[in-house]
């Protein structure tokens, strides 16, 4: 599992930096013209995230070739500004509603896009779906998530709808939980920022005693929980079951429009939306705990952590630790040469003796510890 | 007439010295997965090698031996095969903190220049990997032949090289989990 100060020290960066572009953006937006108040908003989760991946060592690399940086480069960035455009031009509510449904219909596409499930994405091998599969498939996700966009931005805007973007934080969060805990442990990180971002975002609203519908935070957050989620079902381990806990999570915010949680006190009505959208994620991060419990794997072994745990199984017994240089891989060593450099020369296994070219390579193997020196 | 017959009989060992100068047509193979191997070994702590392989691949190649330059090489390893004798690794390193191996199904070797060199040959082309392609240039040694089972002709190359897989986009776990990945392949082929 990643460093838990780490993602720590990162979430708290990020609730920060969220906070400070907040505050910054409330003297243009002091008037309540939704478009700089979301613009605010938009920049706070884009500053906020940004430290944050940066402190994880996260950041998205360009050309975006993997779905996370698809995610993180093209996706977000692009509900931000139909958010924004959405919350200027809040007239015609048909030119949000129309956007948000056209972008959830490209997102699962460009999330799995040159992936094997696509067919004609490699064509060196046969592709996981058909033609017809994956229409079907994208189709029904890019409708599950223009619903899922639609709703929450429906209820954010409701009186009590202030507890959809405290939701969309911590479910986010848990969602990161879970996919860390099913084998993506960097696309799991990105989740965990988010939540201080939506964190930091509501405190400067009561602090400002503002009641805003948050559409912009919303939106973005809508969209990246369900790109994780798609992450981790289509490339990690995250079961179906616990992909459809994590999506339906949000949807109970809807609770807040029923009569009798909406006649409750304010507080309290929020208290128990917050209680109940997390129910289902609670279960979710307990099954994928349950999945995949940790056991040290030295695969996950990061920023210098020693795991302490179980010796390899294939190792028998210990030895005393040897310092860099003496220490020499055991068993077949003489039968891996000095690693090469990239025009090496390989043994020739018909030959009596080592190829002429590998006489001048070490006999003994290159020493571990070197790599460390690199 | 000796004039006539010493022009035909020069023509005819001529094109005898030639046919034995020039074998004929390049020798198509296809790699024999059961008698080939993709191994790697990766530094783990700077304490041991942790040592894998990769079961699934496929490959063919050429040998021109009259013009040897126009040899080719191509290797496709599929990702997910990975084993490294340990499952939960294995998933790890298939999942996208590493290969990602259902966003990049395979991983690729195509030969874009050859030059004989002594024991084999020098290979330059392009290793894709992880969505990246980077040019790389391998020695192989080996070429010998052998007929196995009967009317089955084979020949068989090896080489050994070193990657970052950093430049592959593959950058989670250093420096605990060697920067350099050092890769043997040896492959045997079996002619079409």
């Amino acid at each position: 599992m990643p460093d838990p100060v780490l993602i720590l020290g990162a979430t708290a960066a990020a609730a920060i930096v969220a906070a400070l572009v907040m505050l910054a953006g409330a003297w243009p937006a002091r008037r309540d013209w939704s478009g700089w108040a979301t613009l605010a908003e938009v920049a706070a989760v884009g500053g906020g995230m940004g430290i944050g991946c940066w402190w994880l060592n996260l950041l998205p690399k360009f050309p975006p070739i993997e779905d996370q940086d698809r995610l993180l480069l093209v996706l977000l960035p692009a509900v931000g500004i139909v958010e924004i455009l959405a919350a200027a031009l809040r007239r015609w509510p048909w030119f949000g509603r129309v956007f948000r449904v056209l972008l959830a219909l490209v997102t699962p596409t460009l999330l799995l896009l040159g992936s094997g499930y696509l067919p004609g994405s490699d064509p060196s091998v046969p592709s996981t779906w058909t033609k017809q599969e994956a229409l079907e498939i994208l189709l029904g996700l890019g409708v599950l998530l223009a619903f899922l966009w639609g709703l929450l931005i429906y209820l954010a805007q409701k009186p009590g709808g202030f507890v959809v973007p405290a939701a969309l934080g911590l479910i986010t969060a848990a969602a990161g939980v879970s996919l860390m805990l099913s084998g993506y442990a960097s696309g799991g990180e990105v989740g965990l920022p988010f939540a201080g971002v939506a964190a930091a975002a509501l405190l400067v609203c009561l602090l400002l005693a503002r009641e805003r519908s948050m559409t912009g935070l919303v939106g973005i957050g809508t969209v990246l929980l369900f790109g994780l989620l798609m992450a981790g079902r289509f490339f990690g381990e995250l079961t179906t079951m616990n992909f459809a806990l994590l999506i339906a999570a949000p949807m109970l915010c809807a609770l807040v429009a029923l009569p009798p949680v909406r006649t409750l006190k304010a507080p309290v009505r929020f208290v128990a939306a917050l209680i109940i959208c997390l129910l289902p994620a609670g279960v979710a991060v307990g099954l994928a705990v349950h999945a995949f419990p940790w056991e040290g794997d030295e695969s996950s072994g990061y920023a210098g952590t020693t795991s302490g745990g179980d010796a390899p199984a294939y190792g028998a017994g210990t030895t005393s630790p040897q310092t860099s240089s003496e220490a020499r891989p055991s068993g077949s060593a003489a039968s891996f040469p000095e690693p090469p450099t990239t025009s090496g020369s390989p043994r020739d296994p018909g030959a009596d003796e080592p190829a002429s070219t590998a006489t001048k390579q070490k006999a003994a193997p290159v020493d571990p510890g070197e790599e460390l020196k690199r | 007439m000796l004039h006539r017959v010493c022009p035909k009989i020069a023509l005819a060992a001529l094109a005898t010295l030639l046919g034995f100068a020039s074998p004929g047509l390049a020798d198509d193979y296809s790699v024999d997965a059961m008698h080939s191997g993709v191994n790697f070994k990766i530094s783990h702590l700077g304490l041991s090698w942790i040592q894998g392989r990769f079961d699934e691949f496929g490959g063919r190649f050429t040998i021109d031996s009259s013009n040897p330059e126009k040899s080719s090489f191509e290797l496709t390893i599929n990702p997910a095969s990975i084993d490294t004798n340990n499952q939960k690794r294995d998933e790890h390193l298939r999942s996208p903190d590493f290969l990602n191996a259902r966003q990049f199904p395979s991983m690729s070797f195509k030969s874009t220049a050859v030059h004989p060199v002594k024991n084999g040959f020098e290979v330059t082309g392009d290793f894709t990997m992880h969505g990246v392609t980077k040019p790389m240039t391998l020695e192989l040694v080996g070429g010998r032949t052998a007929e196995f089972p009967k009317g089955m002709n084979r020949t068989g190359y090896s080489a050994e090289f070193a990657l970052k897989r950093a430049d592959f986009g593959i950058d989670k776990g250093l420096p605990d989990i060697g920067a350099q990945v050092y890769v043997a392949v040896s492959f045997e082929g079996v002619r079409k």
